[in-house]
């Protein structure tokens, strides 16, 4: 089987979008790229059954997550340390000052449960519509949408958190002791 | 290459506008305000993440694959 050109470029052109979706389940390229690769040499071996002007986004997506969750069940021990895994990787990333602004956002987003997390990022961040993200996740739209509510609520819970820390009692009481 | 980092940025659908539906008219409420922030934030640390650039092993990874599909057909 031959794939059109065309397609091909268009599927060039999400591999961005693949990459950044997995970095954010993961916090680690290394790990995302690995996803996104077998993701895209499924989505190429399955291309003739992909109908040309469907929505190729939807399909890739859909995709990369069979491929992601297949990868979790062959090592499900990083599922259940999930939280402390991400720490673990988000501290190490820190000090890479780029991304410094956005630690504190990724660090909350780390902690959701892997449901919320995916439905959040599929909407909030991959712009996709919540049929296009509940058909992904195969499940109701209705299902899918109170997960992206929930999510919100509680990355809004956790970054609140986070504020106070930063300029909260706790740090004022932590210093005056120490002197 | 800009065309899905594009598509993450449309509008919202008349679905994602769905979700803010209980919205009155008027000034925004602060969970609302709260909310646009939180939308603003994640899309900011996703766009950095888009921009990343694309290594090169991938655009490799495709090349063979096309052309293993070639020399499939010329064994036909």
């Amino acid at each position: 089987m031959n794939v059109d050109p065309a397609l091909r470029d268009e599927l060039l052109a999400f591999i961005p979008n693949l990459r950044a979706y997995a970095y954010s389940l993961t916090n680690d390229w290394d790990r995302a790229d690995d996803f996104v690769q077998e993701a895209l040499v499924r989505a190429w071996s399955k291309f003739d059954h992909f109908e040309p002007g469907t929505n190729l986004h939807a399909w890739l997506f859909t995709i990369l997550r069979n491929v992601v969750y297949s990868q979790y069940r062959k090592r499900k021990y990083e599922v259940e340390d999930v939280d402390g895994a991400y720490a673990a990787r988000l501290r190490t990333h820190a000090d890479q000052t780029s991304r410094l602004d956005f630690e504190d956002f990724r660090k909350a987003l780390s902690h959701l449960n892997p449901h919320q997390r995916e439905a959040i990022l599929l909407v909030g961040a991959e712009g996709l519509s919540y049929e296009e993200a509940a058909a992904i996740c195969g499940i109701p739209v209705g299902t899918l949408k109170s997960r992206v509510n929930r999510a919100r609520d509680r990355l809004t819970q956790l970054l609140a958190v986070n504020a106070v820390e930063d300029i909260g009692p706790d740090r004022l009481t932590r210093a005056t002791l120490q002197h | 290459m800009l065309h899905g980092a594009c598509m993450a940025h449309r509008p919202p659908t008349n679905s994602e506008r769905g979700a803010t539906r209980h919205v009155s008219s008027g000034a925004p409420s602060l969970a609302q305000q709260d909310q646009d922030h939180l939308g603003q934030q994640l899309r900011a640390m996703y766009q950095e993440l888009l921009e990343e650039p694309v290594p090169a092993h991938f655009l490799m990874l495709i090349a063979r694959l096309e052309r293993q599909n070639r020399e499939q057909g010329d064994e036909r």
